[in-house]
């Protein structure tokens, strides 16, 4: 799994995943993401998740992590280029619920 | 009408976490007689990952352990995975079966059970603490044209 963090100079970043997200992958997600987080000021957080080649839960637990850091620090969240398999999962997990369907999809959480 | 098995794979691994990838991999490998569809493959990769990574992170959470995995294909394109340890078991299946229960850390979203599951055509889960946990599940792949499936 590799993770590109890439900044606006406006408070927007953009976390991009490229590759297999699972268990063994999920602690260097968390890391950039906290890293994201961390970022002053932070008023926007793109989670683009169109390089995911397979995800299981851990894809699951990373955008719950997201949501939770993004609300924390009042930013907005994006989530961008979900794969069809990612999808599946989430609506499996009933996140549509927590982030709303459409930003499932691509849209943002406001 | 009793099934007949056509075929089997046995693989052992530690429970090490560079481990998920190969294992579902190798599931998946296995499965490819039965020409699932991307979406079949895909679901039969994300059971066999989350099955794997309860083994490493719950079973074994202070040592390395063996992990067992047994496929077979019986006739009619049923694909049965079984991935065994001999961990420290779960106390009560019930409640691990919960959505978003986990004993993990917050990377783990308490997933694992509900998504194998939903993903399979039946699941079976016998534990005994102290002994270790065996997961059963299966996956239908229906047959998209006839008479062009080896295994069947």
């Amino acid at each position: 799994m590799q993770t590109y963090i890439r900044g606006d100079g406006n408070g927007g970043y953009t976390l991009r995943l490229q590759g297999e997200l699972d268990h063994h992958a999920s602690g260097e997600v968390i890391c950039a993401l906290k890293e994201c987080a961390g970022r002053i000021p932070l008023r926007r957080l793109v989670l683009d998740l169109g390089g995911v080649t397979f995800s299981d839960s851990s894809g699951i637990a990373v955008t719950v992590l997201a949501d939770r850091l993004t609300r924390g620090a009042g930013a907005e969240l994006c989530i961008e280029n979900t794969p069809p398999q990612m999808q599946r999962l989430f609506r499996t997990a009933g996140l549509g619920r927590i982030l709303g369907e459409k930003n499932l999809q691509g849209g943002r959480r406001k | 009408m009793k099934k007949e098995k056509q075929n089997e794979m046995q693989l052992t691994l530690d429970s090490r976490s560079v481990n998920e990838g190969f294992a579902r991999a190798a599931v998946a490998a296995f499965s490819a007689q039965l020409d699932p569809t991307i979406e079949e493959c895909n679901d039969i990769k994300t059971m066999v990952s989350e099955a794997v990574t309860n083994c490493i992170v719950h079973a074994y959470p202070d040592t390395c352990g063996k992990i067992h995995i047994l496929c077979r294909i019986y006739t009619g394109g049923l694909l049965e995975i079984t991935v065994r340890d001999r961990g420290i078991g779960i106390a009560d299946v019930g409640q691990a079966r919960e959505p978003l229960f986990t004993t993990g850390g917050s990377d783990r979203a308490g997933m694992g059970f509900t998504i194998m599951e939903s993903f399979s055509d039946g699941f079976r889960v016998t534990s005994r603490p102290g002994k270790g946990t065996s997961v059963t599940m299966r996956k239908l792949i229906v047959p998209r044209l006839r008479g062009k499936r080896a295994a069947v």
